[in-house]
């Protein structure tokens, strides 16, 4: 994983526990609002662009390592 | 469903988070593809070296003295095709999972932009809302005229808070001489030497964020009874019974955005927008918070 990558995992798991806590204290309306229209696709689309930095940093390496 | 807000603080500190996020994410992605892009550089720079050492084995059999020369140069020739074409093979490899980085890439950019302000604005917008019938219920006297606008429940003795409506930020009143700017009329050129959290050095980017959100949810809402009744000392007296210093106080944050320091724009006639003279750490901060438009004095020659 390069540096960029774990910069945003770690900006990732700082905000998801923020929300892990803040969830439970919160049930309203918007508190459902703002899950499915903004946690959730922020979740997914986090955790999607992570992986596939992470596929293309692997093959990166593998074929700089591969000179030989 | 019943309404139940057991911590106001816990959603202050996720719109904050939210906000520290956003920038993060963005200098994380822009590091992403800048580390990829320096690796497929060298990947392309093997290539080359590797077509140019193709060229070198062939140029040596055209000029190879005897047979075995010949040969010795037919199996180096061998050598050099079967490095290149490994290194194309992990080039297109490399191209198809660069492809597929790039649209997830798109995407979150496009997430970051416009999905996670709006978000921003909808959390701030039920903060504020929640602040303004905290504060009604806590100091009546102060938010005398709020209490005659708020249509529904105000908190419970239990610590829920119910809350009826969303309250706009830019109804607030200001005090004489401010208006409220929307951020779309104002020139975003000053605002790009304050890209990164890295560039807020007199007073930290976190703590702007929650200067700004104070701003919203405990000045702006007193202020609204009587914007010129209140002024600094107003202010530094609420920060005195809270035990605040001024540096995390409520005085300083009034100061900076109604005394000396506050956000001056200018728009020259014939401009469409609004030039920035000062406060553009605290512009960049109201629009990473979703805020619609931010309080300041104008010189508008527009009109």
């Amino acid at each position: 994983m390069n540096e960029g990558s774990r910069r945003l995992a770690a900006a990732w798991s700082a905000l998801a526990s923020r929300w892990l806590e803040v969830r439970s204290h919160w049930q309203d309306a918007v508190a459902l609002e703002f899950e499915s229209h903004c946690w959730n696709e922020l979740q997914q689309q986090t955790q999607d662009l992570l992986r596939a930095a992470e596929r293309l940093d692997e093959i990166l390496s593998q074929a700089l390592r591969s000179k030989e | 469903m019943q309404a139940k807000i057991l911590s106001l603080d816990r959603l202050d500190d996720l719109a904050t988070a939210l906000a520290i996020f956003s920038t993060q994410a963005a200098e994380a992605v822009a590091a992403i593809r800048a580390e990829l892009l320096r690796q497929q550089a060298e990947l392309d720079r093997q290539e080359e070296d590797a077509q140019v050492e193709v060229s070198n084995r062939i140029e040596a059999f055209q000029y190879a003295a005897d047979d075995d020369e010949r040969e010795s140069c037919v199996y180096f020739l061998a050598e050099a095709q079967e490095r290149l074409s490994r290194i194309r093979g992990w080039q297109a490899r490399v191209r198809e999972e660069h492809s597929a980085f790039l649209v997830h890439a798109i995407q979150f950019a496009r997430l970051l932009d416009q999905t996670l302000p709006k978000s921003q604005e909808l959390l701030n917008a039920r903060i504020g809302d929640l602040r303004t019938y905290g504060a009604v219920q806590v100091e009546p006297g102060v938010g005398a005229a709020a209490t005659e606008s708020a249509s529904g429940p105000v908190p419970q003795p239990s610590g829920e808070v119910f809350s009826p409506r969303l309250t706009k930020l830019t109804e607030h009143r200001l005090p004489e001489g401010f208006v409220w700017v929307p951020l779309a009329e104002i020139d975003e050129a000053k605002l790009a030497g304050v890209a990164s959290q890295d560039d807020y050095r007199k007073v930290p980017y976190t703590t702007m964020v929650t200067g700004l959100r104070r701003l919203a949810a405990e000045i702006l809402p007193r202020i609204n009874t009587n914007p010129d009744a209140l002024d600094r000392d107003a202010f530094r007296h609420l920060d005195e019974t809270a035990r605040e210093s001024y540096e995390d106080g409520l005085q300083r944050i009034y100061e900076a955005f109604f005394c000396e320091d506050f956000v001056y724009l200018e728009r020259q006639r014939g401009q469409e927008k609004f030039e920035i003279t000062n406060g553009r750490h605290r512009i960049r901060v109201a629009q990473d918070l979703g805020w619609e438009a931010i309080p300041a004095r104008v010189k508008d020659l527009r009109s």
